[in-house]
C-alpha cells in the first residue's frame, strides 16, 4: 500500500517536472521554478540529516555557499563544465560535511546547531576575506553559461539537468531511507543507547547523514552559481539556513516527498508575500511559528498521520512468511557461549559502584544476577555491555576480550541486551525494530542500497522474514506493522527480546525483564526464557522478581554494596544468611525494636 | 477511628504504556507511622510519586486532610503539609547544608521568621552532625549524613505528613539503624510518617501498621507486628513458596 | 602602547555587551535547559525603544527604564508562549525554531517602526572622550564592562542570599527536587527569562550610544553572546562574563590588525574548537548523563 503510494508519488513528480517547462509562460517563471529545483535538492539532502538522524543543521547556507563558490571558481578560472564543476563542489562540500559531523560525537542538540551556525558565518566571512579567490564582497561575476562536454546547454537542457538531479536526489534518499542505513539512522535518533547495543556505529551513521546533506547542498550550490551567473557572500546568510531547515520541517521531516513540497512552498511564498511589502518578513516568521504549533510533523507527516487513522494498515503479518526462530538462531555451527568477568571494579568519582566483582556464565545456562537496589547491578550490566569502562578487571566472551571495546563492537561480538526502562525505537514499526536488530547480519553496502540491486533485495527479504520469525517466536506477529510506542508495556518488553535475538547473540542479557509485568506476563516470560536457553543462547538475567529467578535460573549470583556476596544454585542462595540480611535487613537497635514491643 | 490524614483510594499510575500502580488504597491516620514494604519494582515508589504529585495519577484519588489533591502538582502539596523525602535523596549537592535547609523551608519563606528559625534549631538539635557541617557543600558529605540532611530538609517544611521513600538506599546497616531510631523518636513526638522501605524488617520494627505492595497492588495489610510474623510476607520477599511447592 | 590600550579598552566595552548577553543565556539555560535563540533581539528591543522614547520627548532616564522594562516583559511572554510548550523530555529543539521565528517577527516589526537605518542614542556618556593610558575612550565604554561584572556579582549575591536565587539554583539542579521543596518551577523559569531579558535589554540601552541602534543589530550580537556562553561554559556565570570580556578584546585586536571578516572567522572558529576540546566550556562542569 505505502509502497504503491510512493511509486505513484515518483510518477507524479516526474510528470510535474516534465510538464512545467511545457506550460510555463515566460522565462522568469521557468527561472523561478529552476530555483525551486535547486532548493529542493538542498532540502531533500537535509531531510536525511534532520528527518532520519534527528540532528539540526542551521549551517546549510554555508555548505550551499561552499558548493556555489567551488563550482563557480572551477568554471570561471579553470573552465570546468557543469558536471565536473558540480562534482568538485560535491567533493569540497562533502569533506566539510565530514568535518561538521565530527563535533556531533561530543555535542548534540542546541550545541550542534550552534556549531553549524558558526560554520555558516565562517564560510560567509571567508568568502568576504579571501578576495583573490572569491572576489570579496563584490562576489564572483561572469560565471559562464552552463555547458557540458564543451557544448553550451540551452535553457531547457539546463532545466533538464536540474529536474533530473532533483528527481534522482529524491529517489536516492528514499532508497537510503528504506535500507538498513535509513533504519539505522532512525534508530540512532530514537534511542542511541539501544542502537549502539545492537551493533550500530552511531558516529558512522551521523557522519553519513552529514555527508548526504552536504554533498546535495554542494551540488545545489554549483547549480545555483550557473543559474545566477553571479554569486556574492550576502546570498548565503543565516536567514537562508533557517529557510532550508524550515523547508524540511514544513514539508514533513523524514518523509520522502515532504522536503520537495516544503522547498516548493518556501520558494514561491516569498514571491507571493512581496505584495505585503513590509509585512513580508513578519508573515514569514509568523508562518514558521504557526508550523511549529499547528503542524509539528509537517504537511506530509500530518496527512500521512490522518490517513493512517482513517484507514489503518493491517497490523498483522503471516507468521508462515517468517523464517522460524529455531532455524535463524539455532544454526548447526552455533555453539553455546561463556561469559567471564574477573575482578571488575568501577568507580564514579570517589564512589566505588562495583568492587572486584567476578562472575561466570557457563555455556547455555540461565544465570541470574540479583541484589538490593543500588547494589551495583546496573553498573555491572552497563560495564560488560561497554557503556561504562571499568577501572580494573576484565571481561571476556568465549575468550574474546570485551573490556576496552565500545558497545557496538561488543554487540557485534555476540552480546545482546535489553533495557530496564525499555529502549525501543518508538516511532518505527514493531517489524522494523526487529529488523534493526538483524542489521549486523546484513552484507550489502551503501551503493547496493542506493541502486536497489538484486543482492540488496534478497538480503532485505531474508531480513524481513527473519524478523517475522522472531516476532512469531515471542508472539507479536499480530502487531508487526504497529508503531512500537503504541504497544502495551508487556508486549514492549517482548519486542525488546525479539530485537535482541535478531542479532543472533551468543549471550543474551536481560535487564529486569519482569519489571512492570503482570503475573500472567511473568509466567509467559518464564517460558520464553526457557525456550531461548533451549536454542543454545546463554542468558544473564538481572532481576528483582524472586519467584521468576528461582524458577528459571541455573545459578544465582548476589551483589550487595558492589560486591559479590554469594553465587550458587537458587536453593542454596536463598538460605544464605548474608543474602537474607542484604534483602531483608536485620535491625540491631534496641531502640527500634522497643517501639513495636 | 479519626479521619485519615492521607487517604489514597484506588490509585492507578502509568508511565506511557507501562502500568506501575494498578490499584492501591491506603490510609494514614494522624500520629501514625505507616510502613509500605515490597520488592523493588513492585510499585512502591510509583505509588509515592503519585501521592505526592511528582507524577499525575491516571486513576483513583489522593485525599489529603479531607481535600481531593489528586491533580495538584508537588509544590502545592508541600504547601499543604504533604512533604516528601525522595528516593535517592535529591539534595542540592552544590549548595551548602544551610542552603538546603533554607530551601526546605521555602514554603515558609526561608528562615526569616522567628518560627522558622526555631524550627531550624530543633532540626539541628535532632541532627547535631548537620550543625557541624552547616557551611559545607551537601554533596561532599557521606551517604548517611546526606540522608540525615534529606530528612532534616523535609522537616524544615513543618510537615503534617512526612513521606520517606527508600530510607536505607545505599546505606550501611548501622546507619539505617540510627535513622530508623530517629524516625521512631520523631513519630513519638507526634509527627505522622509514611515510610516506604525495601528492607522490610527495619520498617516493620517501628511502624504501627504496614502495607505490602506486590505487582502494583496491596497484597497484605495489617498491624506491622502481625505482618512481621506472617510467613507469607517472608515468602513474598524471598520467593520460598514457589520452590517449596 | 596607546594602540594596545585602545584595543583593550574598546574590546572590554564590546566584550561587556557580549558578557551581559551571555549572562542572559546562562540564566535561561540554567532554569529551562532551553534559551531564547532570538535573545539578541531583546537587546535590539532595549536599544531601539530607548531611542524611540527619546524621540517621543521622554527624558533619557525614563526612556531607558521603559525600554529595559519592555525587554523584560518580552522575555516573560516569549518563555510562556514560544519556549514552554516546546521543552520537556519528549520535545527536542523545537524551542530553537519557535524563538527564531519570534525573532524574525520582532525584527520585522522593529524595521517597520524604526526604519531601516541606524541611529545612536544620545547619552552624556559619549559627549567627550577621556584619555586612559594614552587611549581615547568614551566614559560610556568604560561603564559597560563595569555593569557586566556588577551584574554577575549581583546575580551571585542573589543566588547565595535570597530565597528566589536559591530556588533558581534548585530548579537548575533538579526540577523534581525543587518542586518537592514547594518551589513553583514554572514561575521560577518565567522569572529567570524575565531577568535574562532584563539584562539583555539593559545591554541594548548601554550599547546604543556607542554602536548605534538598528532593527538588525541583534542577530549577530545574539549569536556572539551565545558563542561566548558556550566558550565560557554556559552553566558558570563568572565563566561566561570572563569569556565575554576576553572575546571582545580578542575581536578588537583581530579587527585592528587583520580585518572585520577575519574577526568573525577567528571568533567562531575558536568557539568550535573550544567545544570540541571542552564540550562543557572552559569553566563549565560536566553534566553527567546516565544510561
Amino acid at each position: 500500500m505505502t509502497r504503491h503510494l510512493t511509486s505513484l508519488g515518483f510518477v507524479v513528480l516526474a510528470l510535474v517536472l516534465v510538464a512545467v517547462p511545457l506550460f510555463s509562460d515566460n522565462e522568469y517563471e521557468l527561472r523561478l521554478f529552476m530555483l525551486f529545483l535547486i532548493y529542493g535538492i538542498i532540502a531533500v539532502g537535509l531531510n536525511v540529516l534532520v528527518g532520519l538522524t534527528g540532528l539540526i543543521s542551521l549551517g546549510q547556507a554555508g555548505l550551499f555557499a561552499l558548493g556555489a563558490y567551488t563550482g563557480g571558481i572551477l568554471a570561471t578560472r579553470l573552465g570546468f563544465d557543469i558536471v565536473t564543476a558540480s562534482l568538485g563542489a560535491a567533493i569540497v562540500s562533502g569533506l566539510f560535511g565530514v568535518a561538521l559531523a565530527y563535533p556531533s560525537v561530543r555535542v548534540r542538540g542546541v550545541y550542534l546547531a550552534v556549531v553549524t551556525i558558526a560554520f555558516g558565518i565562517i564560510v560567509e566571512n571567508v568568502a568576504i576575506e579571501w578576495q583573490s579567490l572569491t572576489g570579496g564582497t563584490t562576489g564572483l561575476t561572469s560565471i559562464p553559461m552552463p555547458n557540458l562536454f564543451g557544448a553550451e546547454l540551452s535553457g531547457y537542457a539546463f532545466y533538464g539537468v536540474l529536474a533530473a538531479s532533483l528527481f534522482l536526489a529524491t529517489l536516492l534518499t528514499h532508497n537510503l531511507k528504506v535500507s538498513r542505513y535509513g533504519r539505522a539512522m532512525l534508530a540512532v535518533s530514537q534511542s542511541e543507547t539501544a542502537a549502539r547495543a545492537l551493533g550500530i556505529n552511531a558516529t558512522m551513521m551521523r557522519t553519513l547523514a552529514f555527508v548526504v546533506a552536504s554533498v546535495t547542498a554542494g551540488v545545489a550550490g554549483s547549480f545555483y552559481s550557473f543559474l545566477n551567473s553571479y554569486i556574492s557572500p550576502d546570498i548565503f546568510t543565516f536567514a537562508d539556513s533557517v529557510r532550508f531547515l524550515l523547508m524540511v520541517i514544513l514539508g514533513g521531516a523524514g518523509s520522502t516527498f515532504g522536503a520537495v513540497i516544503g522547498a516548493y512552498i518556501l520558494t514561491y511564498l516569498p514571491e507571493y508575500l512581496q505584495q505585503f511589502q513590509l509585512w513580508q518578513k513578519f508573515a514569514y516568521g509568523a508562518l514558521l511559528l504557526l508550523v511549529m504549533f499547528a503542524l509539528p510533523r509537517g504537511i506530509v507527516g500530518t496527512v500521512v498521520g490522518v490517513a493512517k487513522r482513517l484507514r489503518p494498515a493491517p497490523r498483522a503479518v503471516l507468521a508462515g512468511d517468517g523464517i522460524p526462530a529455531e532455524q535463524s538462531l539455532g544454526s548447526t555451527s552455533h555453539r553455546t557461549s561463556e561469559l567471564v568477568a574477573r575482578d571488575l571494579t568501577v568507580r564514579f568519582g570517589g564512589l566505588t559502584a562495583l568492587s572486584k566483582a567476578s562472575l561466570r556464565v557457563k555455556p547455555g545456562e540461565v544465570h541470574a544476577l540479583i541484589g538490593p537496589n543500588g547494589a551495583g547491578k546496573s553498573t555491572f550490566v552497563n560495564t560488560i555491555s561497554g557503556f561504562y569502562q571499568p577501572a580494573e578487571g576484565i571481561c571476556e566472551l568465549d575468550g574474546v576480550q570485551l573490556t576496552g571495546k565500545r558497545s557496538h563492537e561488543i554487540a557485534r561480538i555476540g552480546l545482546a541486551r535489553t533495557f530496564q526502562n525499555t529502549e525501543l525505537f518508538g516511532e518505527m514499526t514493531v517489524l522494523e525494530n526487529v529488523m534493526v536488530g538483524h542489521q549486523q547480519r546484513l552484507g550489502y553496502g551503501i551503493a547496493q542500497a542506493l541502486l536497489r540491486t538484486p543482492a540488496f533485495r534478497r538480503e532485505e527479504e531474508v531480513s524481513r522474514r527473519t524478523a517475522i520469525g522472531l516476532l512469531a517466536f515471542v508472539g507479536l506477529e499480530d502487531y508487526a506493522n504497529e508503531e512500537a510506542r503504541f504497544l502495551p508495556f508487556g508486549l514492549q518488553r517482548r519486542l525488546e527480546i525479539a530485537r535482541a535475538l535478531a542479532s543472533k547473540p551468543s549471550l543474551l542479557l536481560l535487564d529486569e525483564p519482569a519489571a512492570g509485568l503482570t503475573t500472567q506476563e511473568i509466567d509467559d516470560l518464564e517460558a520464553m526464557i526457557r525456550r531461548i536457553a533451549g536454542l543454545g543462547v546463554s542468558v544473564l538475567l538481572i532481576e528483582h522478581h524472586v519467584e521468576l529467578i528461582m524458577a528459571v535460573a541455573d545459578t544465582v549470583t548476589v551483589l550487595d554494596y558492589g560486591q559479590i556476596i554469594a553465587s550458587d544454585t537458587p536453593s542454596v542462595v536463598q538460605e544464605d544468611p548474608r543474602v537474607i540480611e542484604a534483602y531483608f535487613g536485620t535491625p540491631h537497635t534496641a531502640n527500634a525494636l522497643e517501639v513495636t514491643a | 477511628m479519626s479521619e485519615a490524614l492521607l487517604d489514597i483510594r484506588n490509585l492507578e499510575l502509568r508511565y506511557g504504556a507501562a502500568v506501575a500502580v494498578r490499584d492501591i488504597s491506603l490510609q494514614v491516620h494522624p500520629g501514625q507511622l505507616v510502613a509500605v514494604i515490597g520488592n523493588n519494582g513492585a510499585g512502591k515508589s510509583s505509588m509515592v510519586r503519585g501521592a505526592t504529585g511528582l507524577v499525575r495519577p491516571s486513576g483513583g484519588q489522593v485525599i489529603f486532610r479531607g481535600e481531593d489533591t489528586t491533580r495538584l502538582p508537588a509544590n502545592k502539596k508541600v504547601a499543604r503539609g504533604l512533604v516528601m523525602v525522595p528516593e535517592g535523596r535529591l539534595l542540592f549537592p552544590g549548595q551548602t547544608v544551610e542552603d538546603n535547609l533554607i530551601l526546605g523551608a521555602y514554603v515558609h519563606g526561608g528562615i526569616k521568621t522567628p518560627r522558622s528559625k526555631a524550627t531550624l534549631q530543633r532540626v539541628l538539635e535532632l541532627f547535631p552532625r548537620l550543625r557541624e557541617r552547616l557551611h559545607q557543600q551537601a554533596g561532599s558529605m557521606s551517604g548517611g549524613e546526606q540522608q540525615m540532611l534529606a530528612i532534616a530538609r523535609g522537616l524544615m517544611a513543618e510537615p503534617e505528613l512526612l513521606v520517606i521513600d527508600e530510607l536505607s538506599l545505599g546505606l550501611a546497616p548501622k546507619i539505617v539503624d540510627q535513622l530508623i531510631g530517629v524516625l521512631a523518636d520523631l513519630n513519638r513526638t507526634g509527627l505522622t510518617i509514611l515510610l516506604v522501605e525495601q528492607l522490610a524488617s527495619y520498617a516493620l520494627a517501628i511502624a504501627h501498621t504496614a502495607y505490602v505492595v506486590a505487582n502494583g497492588r496491596i497484597s497484605h495489610h495489617g498491624p506491622s507486628a502481625e505482618l512481621a510474623r506472617d510467613p507469607e510476607v517472608m515468602e513474598a520477599f524471598l520467593g520460598r513458596k514457589k520452590t517449596a511447592a | 602602547m596607546s594602540t594596545f590600550a585602545q584595543y583593550t579598552l574598546s574590546g572590554l566595552a564590546i566584550g561587556g555587551i557580549y558578557a551581559l548577553v551571555a549572562l542572559g543565556f546562562h540564566i535561561m539555560w540554567s532554569a529551562a535547559r532551553a534559551v531564547n535563540f532570538a535573545h539578541g533581539d531583546t537587546l535590539m528591543i532595549g536599544a531601539v525603544l530607548a531611542v524611540m522614547g527619546v524621540d517621543a520627548g521622554l527624558p533619557l532616564w525614563l526612556a531607558c527604564l521603559l525600554a529595559v522594562f519592555a525587554g523584560g516583559v518580552f522575555g516573560v511572554l516569549l518563555e510562556r508562549f514560544a519556549v514552554r510548550p516546546f521543552t520537556g523530555p519528549t520535545a527536542s529543539v523545537g524551542w530553537m525554531l519557535t524563538t527564531i521565528a519570534v525573532g524574525i517577527m520582532i525584527e520585522s516589526l522593529a524595521t517597520m517602526q524604526f526604519g531601516g537605518f541606524s541611529r545612536a542614542l544620545p547619552s552624556p556618556g559619549v559627549n567627550g572622550a577621556v584619555q586612559v593610558l594614552g587611549a581615547g575612550v568614551y566614559p560610556q565604554e568604560l561603564l559597560i564592562p563595569v555593569v557586566a561584572i556588577a551584574a554577575m556579582l549581583g546575580l551571585r549575591l542573589m543566588q547565595k542570599r535570597t530565597l528566589i536565587g536559591r530556588a533558581m539554583q534548585a530548579v537548575a539542579h533538579d526540577r523534581r527536587a525543587a518542586s518537592l521543596m514547594g518551589v513553583d518551577v514554572n514561575r521560577v523559569v518565567a522569572i529567570s527569562f524575565a531577568l535574562a531579558a532584563f539584562l539583555g535589554a539593559a545591554a541594548g540601552v548601554l550599547v546604543a550610544p556607542v554602536i548605534q541602534a538598528s532593527a538588525t543589530m541583534g542577530v549577530l550580537l545574539g549569536l556572539k553572546g551565545f558563542a561566548v556562553a558556550i566558550i565560557g561554559g554556559i552553566v558558570s556565570a563568572p565563566g561566561v562574563v570572563v569569556a565575554g570580556l576576553a572575546y571582545g578584546i580578542g575581536e578588537k585586536f583581530i579587527e585592528g590588525y587583520i580585518s572585520t571578516a577575519a574577526r568573525e572567522i577567528i571568533g567562531f572558529s575558536v568557539m568550535i574548537l573550544v567545544l570540541l576540546v571542552f564540550p562543557q566550556g572552559l569553566f563549565g562542569k560536566r553534566e553527567v548523563a546516565k544510561v
